[in-house]
């Protein structure tokens, strides 16, 4: 399974320092079209700042970060949904006084004639890009299963379905690579089961990469085609779930984090 | 991209209703509410289209400052400032250049732009009561810079400026009053589409995004920076032609019309009248402000504005969502009454 797909995504050297504190320590890693791949480490480990450094909420120090063969080191953060990069957030961000469409829209409107004169005279040209939108959209809610509640405000909805709406609006702009930030975060033991469902439903109905950063290891092992682990802001193992699983290092770094 | 292979003809019927529900019937509605402020030319007389074209003058501002407040979430408690050199340049046009009336609010608006986009640029660095307390600074600054001698030739200094205004032509019909009027309710018409337009555009959502969740509001491609600016040059564009139609109405200009707490009264209307309500919020919030402070002289003489603190308290206190939320309220019980009969 996209195994021997195309490179999408490429971290080279990675080095971040806070201060002192070296937070990611010349990291490598490669993502391929259509693979989901897991990310796990210990807390603390770098994760966190990894995924930031990808949004590009963060900036390195040192290294470089190129998607599909183009660096995107200079870019800020609302340049990554033109670049195909979609994202969730751990603590869930939605925009909380619109209603469920609305949040999903926003995902899709980045590429759109968003002038004044696009809002307020909107010619046939602008009002079908913006009906087809619409109705792209209402498709992606009934495959998520949100049409039902596509009029209602985010308030009203727990935090399984804020974490579905999420995933909806990360991928109404087309993402080639979608990055999870500890999706299961929250979630009870049977949401968790349809979380994986869900990731997989998406990967292969979107042909969507995965970034999956989790703490949760059995979701991660099941899901992903291939692993990486992190200890330290750097690179430990790199391979099949099961390789990684048993990998004296990961034990270790897990092992040592039980014991404390 | 693998979206677009996708059957996009396959959208459930009864979900496509959701996303267009009620439309004709709310273009209707602001038919009718327009014609209704046309037809008040021949209804009203003299000082009371003297206090409608206050009102709707005031209420361009609050649209404005309504989508900086509301819709962007930014505070600003110096639009007074905006207002002001709205009516100034509006003055000067009139008193230098015998620039018809009706224009007047064009050339007010861009120079207000102008100058709203100046102190925009660094005032927009700054955010939540920092922004609040900036702005502030300029209200505060704004008499004393009218009143100065160094632009007393232009702005009259303390005398101010008396405007002479011809009305329309006279095939029109009109009086003085009239013709005022008619050119107020034509901004007020053209401000109420294109804030409407705005807001429920892209352009609201990404000042509603932005206020919501910059981050989040960055990371779907939102320029937060650049949604910022707009609602500001927006809000500064409507104070300066609301203040341009004012003074036209008043017919006079002087630094004391325009004191620092100017600046808070729309703020008042803004959110008084109810925020995030784009039409109706501003209508009451500026009929609040030109009106409640005369009637509250009434009700206790010397007390006036006691009366009308204790009001505004009364009002958050009831309905945070201003008396546009209160009329949304009472409108849900009159329906849900009327349905139970």
């Amino acid at each position: 399974m996209g195994k021997q797909e195309e490179l999408l995504l490429e971290v080279r050297n990675l080095t971040i320092r806070f201060g002192g504190v070296v937070a990611l320590n010349s990291i490598s890693l490669e993502i391929y079209e259509g693979e989901i791949l897991g990310l796990i480490g210990p807390n603390g480990a770098g994760k966190t700042t990894l995924f930031n450094c990808l949004s590009r909420l963060y900036r390195q120090s040192e290294g470089d970060i190129c998607v599909k063969g183009e660096s995107i080191t200079p870019l800020g953060p609302e340049d990554m949904a033109a670049r195909g990069i979609g994202r969730t957030f751990q603590n869930i961000a939605l925009f909380e006084t619109m209603s469920v469409f609305d949040n999903v829209q926003t995902g899709a409107q980045f590429g759109m004639n968003s002038g004044i004169a696009a809002d307020i005279f909107g010619g046939s040209k602008i009002r079908q890009e913006r009906a087809q939108e619409r109705d792209r959209i209402m498709h992606l809610l009934e495959l998520l299963d949100l049409a039902d509640i596509a009029d209602h405000t985010i308030t009203d909805q727990n935090f399984a379905v804020r974490k579905r709406i999420e995933f909806a609006r990360a991928l109404a702009a087309n993402p080639s690579l979608l990055m999870l930030d500890e999706p299961a975060g929250g979630l009870n033991r049977e949401e968790v089961h349809h979380l994986e469902d869900l990731i997989r439903q998406v990967r292969d109905e979107f042909n969507v990469a995965v970034l999956l950063v989790e703490h949760h290891l059995n979701l991660v092992m099941k899901v992903s085609d291939r692993v990486v682990a992190m200890d330290f802001g750097q690179k430990i193992a790199d391979g099949l779930p099961h390789e990684v699983r048993s990998h004296p290092q990961v034990l270790q770094a897990y092992l040592g984090e039980e014991a404390a | 991209m693998a979206m677009h292979d996708l059957d996009m003809t396959h959208v459930n019927p009864e979900t496509r209703k959701l996303t267009k529900s009620g439309l004709p019937l709310a273009r209707l509605g602001y038919g009718g509410a327009a014609l209704a402020l046309v037809a008040a030319t021949g209804v009203l007389e003299g000082y009371e289209l003297f206090l409608a074209s206050s009102i709707l003058s005031y209420a361009i501002a609050a649209m404005g400052l309504n989508v900086l407040m509301g819709y962007n979430g930014q505070i600003s408690l110096g639009h007074g400032a905006f207002f002001a050199i709205g009516a100034y340049g509006a003055a000067i046009c009139i008193d230098r250049f015998a620039v018809p009336f009706a224009l007047t609010p064009i050339i007010a608006g861009v120079v207000g732009m102008g100058a709203g986009w100046l102190i925009g640029k660094p005032a927009l660095k700054l955010e939540g009561v920092y922004l609040a307390l900036a702005t502030f600074g300029l209200a505060i600054a704004t008499p004393t810079v009218l009143r100065s001698d160094l632009f007393s030739e232009w702005t009259g200094g303390v005398q101010g400026l008396f405007l002479l205004i011809n009305p329309a032509p006279e095939w029109t019909g009109l009086d003085l009053d009239q013709s005022i009027y008619v050119a107020v309710v034509l901004y007020f018409l053209i401000f109420a589409f294109v804030t409407l337009r705005l807001v429920r555009g892209l352009n609201g959502k990404a000042w509603i995004a932005t206020r919501d969740n910059p981050i989040a509001a960055r990371a779907m491609g939102f320029d937060v920076t650049r949604a910022k600016t707009r609602a500001f040059v927006f809000s500064v564009l409507a104070c300066s032609v609301g203040g341009a139609l004012s003074a036209v109405a008043v017919q006079f200009v002087a630094p004391d019309s325009f004191p620092f707490f100017l600046s808070i009264s729309l703020f008042t209307a803004v959110v008084v009248g109810g925020l995030c309500s784009p039409l109706v919020g501003p209508l009451l919030g500026a009929s609040f402000i030109v009106m409640v402070p005369n009637l509250t002289e009434e009700i206790w003489q010397g007390g006036s504005w006691a009366v009308y603190g204790a009001f505004i308290i009364v009002i958050m206190a009831i309905q945070p969502r201003g008396l546009a939320g209160m009329l949304a309220w009472v409108r849900a019980k009159v329906t849900a009454t009327s349905n139970n009969d």
